[in-house]
């Protein structure tokens, strides 16, 4: 007696499931990506508009971004702190900072962050660090002002809009022995039904919060004058003693607000995959079977994560200038090799170009 | 370029070197294969921990993505099917770097908050390969590493710039773009890329000089100094040392 083995069967969906990389070769052969999407097709970006009331209703949001991508959303705000600068530190044209972006994946708990939004964070600190976009005298404090208290009537003297001539004699004491500040920016975002690596939304994202940021002036107070009391360890006796707490205090007057100057526009970024497919013959006798590496273009969902190991990430910015590459050929068999890396690099152009 | 490497002075791992390379210095350490937790258990292939020590301070968002990009090339050089269910832990920890070394001394300004990861990177591929070697680990081919740097005279345009090969930190501070590339090597000849990381600014034209000298340095690095360090170790390993 012989038992039949059946053939079983499976939907698509449960396929993909059980062995994403069958599944992503059968979509391939007949052309198509499980996403539907083209080989070199990009997933649409869409870019909120620049009055969105994040950063117009918070008083301590300086920039915002909100972008869309299926169903993924990126919501990024800027804040704003200050440091202190360095006494003898002049600030060269040449020298350039970069902003400290926290990422955020929602996924229904909280806790401490994860691997994958750490490297994130790490890679998007580096990768807007050495394109040099923002220069640091753009976030040098040039002057603040000084708040006077007359009366139990605050003012604000500026030294470019001075009112009377009395005030500025005194602003300019106060100038020359100023200590020098300069802003920082931290960058918060949160990103929403994650489907796909982001580091291309985050870019996005931080570029579009990035052009709108629009920094505050700062005022100093000089009546802040306290006593506070001081205690010596070795002694009993108490004493009061004066201290002139020079608090730095932001102007929310929107009206004095003034926009961060960026160097370039920062680059549009594109990632890549690399795969090797057989093409079948439409004969089903013929052989040999045809292999091609094929390039994927932003990669998208459980298939193409699991089963594309060696991946390229491109910057370009509009004049062609390249701003990060980094590559990986994490599968011996699929490599990313030079014409594949020149072709990657043709396309993150014309998308440059084309955004 | 010059490469100093010890070889198995760790007791108590199964592989380790200590390289010290430009002005970093470090230890790398190779446990494996060993039994994983069970949460690290994969049913067909073996599992790697990397782990990444700063030298001065805890390690934090910055040797995360150190390891994550050493993960992914050490996942393409190791055989890792020959060891289903098994665990391979390679621990990086480094002595000194560029940084530690300037900071507080003659070099330290405010340029100093600026990052060049990657040259840390390049130092733990190369330490890494010898540690792996020394602990007997399968692996597809050779690897070596070099990092490359490109100054542009922004007053003469039409000037070649200037390529750096394994630049200190006052080189890569005068730089336009750092590039970091990995090839793997077989039969002597650098074959293809398994890594590169390039930051900065610059053009598709000057990757691919970057690429094709990476080529001949990375060639120079296995057969000067990878095949006589482990020529070296070999002799040193058995009884029937000279």
């Amino acid at each position: 007696m012989t038992t039949e083995l059946k053939q079983v069967s499976f939907p698509p969906e449960v396929l993909a499931r059980i062995v994403p990389d069958v599944s992503l070769q059968r979509h391939l052969s007949i052309g198509l990506r499980p996403n539907l999407r083209n080989f070199l097709e990009f997933k649409p970006i869409e870019i909120a508009s620049n009055e969105n009331n994040l950063t117009t209703s918070n008083n301590n949001i300086f920039g915002s971004s909100i972008i869309k991508s299926g169903n993924t959303t990126v919501i990024n705000t800027i804040t704003l702190g200050i440091v202190e600068n360095n006494a003898n530190e002049k600030v060269e044209d040449d020298v350039y900072v970069s902003i400290y972006p926290v990422v955020d994946i929602q996924r229904g708990r909280s806790g401490a962050p994860s691997d994958e939004e750490m490297i994130l964070s790490q890679n998007l600190f580096e990768t807007i660090l050495h394109s040099k976009l923002i220069p640091k005298k753009s976030l040098n404090i040039e002057s603040y002002g000084l708040a006077t208290n007359e009366d139990g009537d605050i003012k604000i003297f500026y030294p470019n809009n001075n009112e009377t001539s009395s005030s500025s004699n005194e602003y300019e004491d106060f100038e020359s022995q100023r200590k020098r500040y300069s802003f920082v920016l931290f960058s918060h975002i949160k990103v929403f039904s994650k489907v796909s690596t982001i580091f291309d939304l985050c870019h996005v994202s931080i570029l579009e919060a990035l052009k709108n940021v629009k920094l505050p002036r700062v005022y100093m107070t000089d009546f802040s004058t306290t006593k506070i009391v001081m205690k010596s360890r070795n002694s009993n006796t108490r004493g009061l003693v004066g201290i002139n707490k020079n608090n730095i205090n932001i102007d929310l007057n929107q009206d004095l607000y003034y926009d961060l100057e960026l160097n370039g526009d920062g680059g549009v970024s594109s990632n890549f995959g690399a795969i090797t497919t057989t093409n079948r013959s439409e004969n089903e006798d013929e052989e040999p079977q045809q292999q091609t590496v094929e390039l994927l273009a932003d990669l998208e969902g459980e298939a193409e994560e699991a089963t594309i190991l060696s991946r390229v990430s491109i910057i370009v910015d509009k004049s062609e200038r390249i701003k990060r590459i980094s590559l990986i050929n994490g599968d011996n068999n699929s490599e990313i090799g030079l014409d594949l890396l020149q072709k990657a690099i043709d396309v993150a152009k014309l998308r440059a170009k084309n955004v | 370029m010059s490469f100093t490497v010890k070889t198995s002075l760790l007791e108590n791992s199964d592989g380790s070197a200590q390289l010290i390379t430009g002005d970093i210095k470090l230890i790398a350490s190779v446990s494996g294969p060993i039994e994983p937790k069970p949460r690290q258990e994969l049913p067909n292939v073996a599992s790697l921990e990397i782990v990444i020590r700063p030298a001065v301070g805890l390690s934090g968002t910055r040797e995360k993505a150190l390891e994550d990009k050493l993960r992914s090339l050490l996942q393409a050089v190791i055989v890792r099917y020959k060891y289903p269910r098994q665990l391979i832990q390679v621990v990086i920890q480094f002595l000194s770097t560029p940084l530690t070394k300037y900071q507080g001394g003659a070099y330290s300004n405010h340029k100093d908050e600026v990052e060049y990861s990657n040259i840390e990177l390049n130092a733990a591929i190369n330490g890494c390969y010898f540690a792996l070697v020394d602990a007997g680990i399968a692996l597809y081919s050779s690897f070596a590493s070099v990092c490359i740097s490109l100054t542009e005279d922004h007053q003469t345009i039409d000037e070649e710039p200037e390529y750096i090969i394994d630049p200190n930190l006052k080189q890569l501070h005068k730089s336009d773009s750092h590039h970091v590339i990995c090839f793997n090597i077989e039969d002597k000849k650098a074959n293809k890329i398994l890594l590169l990381e390039s930051l900065g600014d610059f053009t598709e034209e000057q990757l691919f000089t970057v690429i094709s000298k990476a080529v001949t340095q990375c060639e120079l690095i296995h057969n000067d100094y990878q095949r006589k360090y482990i020529t070296e170790k070999i002799d040193n390993d058995y009884v029937w040392k000279a």
